[in-house]
């Protein structure tokens, strides 16, 4: 089990990873005292999974969820 | 007059763009003779914050800085309110808190200790901006879609709605801009910033008297 949990985690990043890249590169994100970040920088914290790249992959995720939800459109 | 206190230290990228946006605040309050505190830079510290709300009882707070779950800050960092210390300061006023996650205790504390409202959030306040903007904040077509939802909630507050009008002004905005983001006309690189906005508009709240206004 907790293999098949770290598999689907890797899948998650990857997929934040593969969203993060359609950022162009003149953008930057700031994150509250955390700093301001670029593409590069994100897709790092996501691969390193540190607390930036966590609140990043649930970002992503909950937007995704709302998506599935239907959450978003219903607001 | 009414009044209002802004808080707007300027020491990074972040509070740099919070400063300059919240000065388009300033303008409208100014325009609506609304008495106006301006603590900006330096003068972001807990001694002038502390002072100024205790000699000029001002209606309405508007903190821009950093924040976490308990405290939100200043010029450099300095806490300027914090739960069990000094959140009485916003005591019989309405607050809205543009800083990360305030709005899960700090808010809560200072409702229950007599605050008329607090609108904020409960998760870090994020946004994204361009690059090369950055001695141009008010130039930045990014960063107005998550900055300016949130400055009109003040100024809708300043034009004598209640928070929870002001509240919704605000969400519609935020939405306003998401559903244009997401149409297909508009450009694949702009649509990246939705999942960001989106996550703004889901974090901020209004607590205490719904009902409350200057």
């Amino acid at each position: 089990m907790p293999i098949q949990k770290d598999s689907q985690d890797e899948e998650i990043k990857q997929l934040v990873i593969e969203r993060l890249k359609t950022i162009p590169p003149d953008k930057k994100i700031s994150i509250g005292g955390e700093g301001d970040f670029t593409v590069e920088e994100l897709i790092a914290r996501v691969k390193k999974n540190d607390e930036i790249g966590q609140k990043i992959v649930e970002v992503q995720m909950k937007f995704l969820q709302s998506l599935k939800t239907g959450a978003l459109l219903n607001e | 007059m009414n009044s209002i206190l802004v808080t707007r230290p300027r020491y990074d990228e972040t509070t740099n763009y919070l400063y300059y946006w919240a000065k388009k605040v300033i303008e409208e309050a100014e325009k609506r003779n609304f008495q106006v505190l301006d603590l900006d830079e330096q003068k972001a510290n807990l001694k002038d914050f502390s002072g100024r709300i205790k000699k000029v009882n001002p209606d309405l707070i508007f903190l821009n800085g950093h924040g976490s779950p308990t405290a939100i800050t200043g010029h450099n960092d300095e806490i300027l309110v914090s739960v069990d210390k000094n959140e009485s300061l916003l005591s019989d006023k309405i607050t809205y808190a543009l800083s990360c996650s305030s709005a899960k205790k700090l808010g809560q504390s200072s409702v229950k200790k007599g605050a008329k409202s607090f609108i904020g959030y409960k998760e870090d306040f994020i946004f994204m901006h361009e690059k090369d903007k950055s001695t141009k904040p008010i130039e930045d077509e990014t960063a107005r879609l998550f900055l300016e939802p949130s400055n009109l909630l003040v100024t809708t507050l300043i034009k004598g709605n209640t928070s929870k009008e002001a509240f919704e002004r605000s969400q519609k905005e935020f939405n306003h801009n998401l559903r244009k983001l997401m149409t297909s006309e508009s450009p694949q690189e702009d649509r990246s910033s939705i999942p960001w906005l989106y996550w703004d508009m889901i974090h901020q709240v209004c607590l205490g008297n719904a009902t409350a206004k200057i």
